[in-house]
This record gives C-alpha cells, structure tokens and sequence, in this order.
C-alpha cells in the first residue's frame, strides 16, 4: 500500500511513497521548498534516521527544526543558523546596555528628588526661624527695651557690633 | 594547512581513507579533534559537507565548517529542537529585556517631566528666602562701620557642591522618544522562526525542489 500522492520527499527522489513513509506526514507534496532545503543540507538518510529515533509525539516538532535549520543554511551558507544566534546575542548585549544605563538615570533623578525634598524642608525651616526673629522684641537695638540700664554703654555698644552672636559666625 | 601524509586529517581517519593533499577537510578538521568530523558526519553527511564547502569561497569555508560543527553538536545534544531551542531561549531573554527597558524608559520620562517643575519650586522657594533677608532679620552681624539696625544674614546655607548638583540633569534627550513604543528588532523577522505546523515556502533564496 502507498499514500495516493507522494510525499515532497518521495517525489524529489522519484519513488513510491509507501505507507509507513517516515518522512511523508511532515513534508506534503503542496510544500516541496520545505523538502528541497532538507534534502540538500541533511540529505534524505540523514533526515530520516533523526525522526526515526525520536518518538511519534516528538517528530513534527523536529521536523519543523530541521527544515528552519536547512532553509537557513540555505539563505546563508556559511553561518546558517549559528548567524541568527549570533546575531540575537548582540541584540541582547545591546539591550542589557541600555537597560542598564537607564536603570541608571532613574536611580539618579530619584537622588536628586531626595535632595530637593531635603532643601524645600530646610528652606522652609529657615522661613519659619527668620520669621520668629523677626516676632522678637529688638531689645539688643533698641535704647527703650535696654534690660541692662546699668551696664556700660560702651561695653554693649562693642559687643552688639562684634563679629559673633551665640557662637554663629558671619 | 593540509596535513601531511604522515597524520590523516579528522575526517580521512574517521572515512579510513587516505588524505590527499588536497584533501577538501584536512585544513578544517585537525586529527587531534576527531569528535568534531564526527557529528558533522552524522548529522550532515561527508558528501553534504563536500557539496557546501565546495560551494563557498575557501576563505569562508572555516568559518562554514564553524558553524555546521556547532548545528550538529546542538542537534546531538538536543535530537528534537537543535540549534532552534537555543534561538527560541534567546528571543525570549531578548523580548523581556525589551520590556523592561519599555517600562524603565516610561518612569525615566516621568522623572524628566517632574524635573523641570521641581527645579521651579527650589528657584522660587529660594527667591522667596532672598526676600524675607532683605526685610531685615535683626542678629548681631556685621564687621563694617555700619550700624544701622538691620544687619543682614550671610550665612549660606547650601554648599557649594550641592548648588552645583541642584543644576538641571537633561536625562538626555539622548534617547529617541519613539523607544518608547519598542519593537522587536527591526533585523528580525518572526516570520524567519518556525510556526507550529505550518512551515510556508517564501520568496527568499531558495532551491529547485525538481
């Protein structure tokens, strides 16, 4: 008994398709490209004996590897495959770069919103001191709050005028 | 680089033939590297291989010999998916590293839009400062002969460094904003990856199946 129409692989090699043909459920006559990339890379032998090692279940999936592997080879002679491999590892190179630069910024942009939240508070704290200076009595300048009516005059002019207050300097 | 008639190369002594000089493998398959002939013998054929390497151009035939040792090694090792399960691993590791740098460029330009405002509110919270000195906050300051009854704050509150970094970080517009919307890599084809089943012939270089 044979298959009514060959295979793609029984009519590039001109023979019955019989009916246990290995290759003939993954490579139909409507598709003889798909075989012809097979044939030429693998060779008809060589196809046959990997799909026959494999089990039922396993044999499309690489039926279907083989032929992307051969047409590759095909399309590009020297690398094949191997050049599609190479060429994702750059990609990935690539990529890893650039993620990497951007994970960057933001982690710079997150230090530099920190430290504006850190000078609005500090500004702030400055606003509301100046602002309690300001609410206090100038009695330090002003002869008609003088606490000290009997201290030497000259001796508190100096000190008003001297370069510290407290310990700040200016 | 043809071995000498002395020590066949790889391929000779796996064939049990005599290696000319102007053996087609000698030069690409040592002696001292037998497993390398081997798998290519089995998963490509010795005449296969012939074919291929007589097809190219000799200086890219080591590179040609490369490549088909590694498909075979992969196949060997992997008998159902070959050297298509490591592109499968890759083109995943390349799809999620895509999206994360989709999303990471997404927040980054979120910050970028914050950062001109936030500058804004630091220059104006400083002005503001500036203002409320010059109304007079009456300390004891001053060296100068003047002896009004406002002495004017000097102190500076931020270092200089950090004047310096208050400056604004254009992110650069060193990435082009259509990045955003990321696509696959524009060298890629997915149709170039086999479908489930359904393996169709296109108009690349392809072969007479007669």
């Amino acid at each position: 008994m044979s298959h009514s129409t060959r295979c793609a692989a029984c009519k590039s090699l001109r023979k019955r398709c019989p009916e246990d043909c290995v290759l003939a459920p993954y490579f139909p006559p409507t598709d003889p490209q798909r075989y012809a990339c097979v044939h030429k890379i693998f060779g008809a032998s060589n196809t046959t004996n990997m799909l026959q090692q494999l089990p039922m279940h396993l044999r499309a999936e690489a039926a279907d590897c083989i032929s992307f592997e051969s047409r590759s080879r095909v399309e590009d002679p020297v690398y094949g495959s191997v050049g599609i491999i190479t060429q994702l590892q750059e990609q990935i190179i690539t990529a890893q770069s650039e993620l990497v630069k951007t994970k960057g910024e933001i982690a710079f942009h997150n230090a530099q919103q920190q430290l504006q939240q850190q000078q609005m508070q500090q500004l702030q704290m400055i606003h509301a001191i100046a602002q309690e200076v300001e609410d206090q009595p100038l009695w330090l300048s002003s002869s008609q709050q003088d606490p000290f009516p009997n201290v030497n005059q000259q001796l508190l002019e100096d000190y008003n005028y001297s370069n510290t207050f407290c310990g700040f300097e200016f | 680089m043809a071995s000498s008639s002395n020590s066949p190369c790889a391929a000779c002594k796996f064939l049990r033939r005599k290696c000319q000089p102007e053996c087609v493998f000698a030069p690409y398959f040592p002696p001292d590297q037998p497993q390398k002939f081997a798998n290519v013998h089995k998963v490509f054929g010795a005449s296969n291989v012939t074919k291929l390497l007589n097809e190219l151009h000799p200086h890219q035939r080591e590179d040609a010999v490369n490549s088909l040792a590694f498909e075979a090694d992969m196949r060997l090792r992997d008998p159902v998916y070959g050297c298509v399960g490591l592109i499968s691993v890759l083109q995943h590791q390349l799809r999620q590293l895509q999206m994360e740098i989709s999303c990471a460029k997404s927040e980054l330009s979120k910050y970028q839009n914050l950062g001109i405002t936030g500058h804004g509110l630091i220059a104006a919270a400083a002005n503001n400062y500036n203002h409320q000195q010059n109304l007079g906050i009456n300390l004891i300051g001053g060296g100068g002969g003047v002896r009004d009854h406002h002495h004017h704050y000097h102190h500076q509150f931020f270092p200089r460094d950090q004047q310096q970094m208050i400056r604004s970080f254009d992110g650069g517009n060193n990435y082009d904003a259509s990045l955003l919307a990321m696509n696959v890599s524009a060298n890629l084809q997915l149709s170039q990856f086999p479908q489930p089943r359904a393996a169709a012939g296109d108009d690349r270089r392809t072969i007479d199946p007669s």
